[in-house]
């Protein structure tokens, strides 16, 4: 499949990559509660690594970026959101911006 | 209108609102919570499976799209329910017996 260089596309192919990373580290998430219940030792190196200050800077980037243009893609295929998508795109990102802003500033 | 293209869109929307609660709660709240409680077992029991249903759902639509082979295809959807029932139990027996 080929991506052009375009907001809408650029868009989904993020959503896709951050969607993807963020799905492996909840699948890790469950895993390590799933360790910490049972007592697995082995399990605990994947806590030490999901509680990590980088990776969880990194995790609330990617989950805020897919929930925002989760958002943007409900409007665009149950709304009118097609005809102003990337305006949408760019104001949602800048909202993103000020939740990500505060979220590190509570870490 | 595909079932699998819609309920991604629905899991999405259920998933966004039970992620705030649970960053909310469990992760940032000011005071912890009683995970043990029913409430927050079947809140969790109900995170678990709308989680993995727009996880292992959201895989199997990048499937569709880049995939051509037709034995990878079989190979990644069995792939798929094994992640997904393997993870349905590990949570299962992790939330249920919480608090005890």
């Amino acid at each position: 499949m080929r991506y052009k260089w375009q907001t809408g596309a650029m868009a989904w192919l993020i959503h896709r990559i951050t969607g993807a990373a963020v799905g492996v580290y909840l699948l890790l998430h469950v895993l390590a509660q799933f360790g910490m219940k049972y007592d697995q030792r082995g399990l605990a190196a994947i806590s030490n690594f999901l509680t990590h200050k980088a990776v969880v800077v990194v995790l609330m980037a990617f989950l805020i970026y897919h929930t925002l243009n989760g958002i943007r893609e409900l409007i665009i295929d149950f709304g009118r959101g097609a005809l102003y998508h990337q305006k949408l795109f760019w104001v949602l990102m800048v909202i993103g911006l000020v939740i990500y802003v505060a979220t590190l500033s509570v870490l | 209108m595909s079932f699998n293209w819609l309920f991604q869109r629905i899991s999405g929307i259920l998933v966004a609102v039970i992620l705030v609660i649970h960053l909310g709660a469990v992760h940032f709240g000011a005071s912890p919570v009683d995970l043990g409680s029913p409430f927050w077992k079947f809140f969790h029991l109900g995170f678990v499976i709308l989680l993995l249903y727009h996880i292992l759902n959201g895989f199997w639509l990048m499937v569709e799209d880049y995939v051509r082979s037709n034995w990878l295809r079989i190979s990644l959807f069995g792939l798929t329910w094994i992640v997904g029932l393997a993870f349905l139990i590990m949570g299962l027996v992790t939330i249920v017996p919480f608090g005890t």
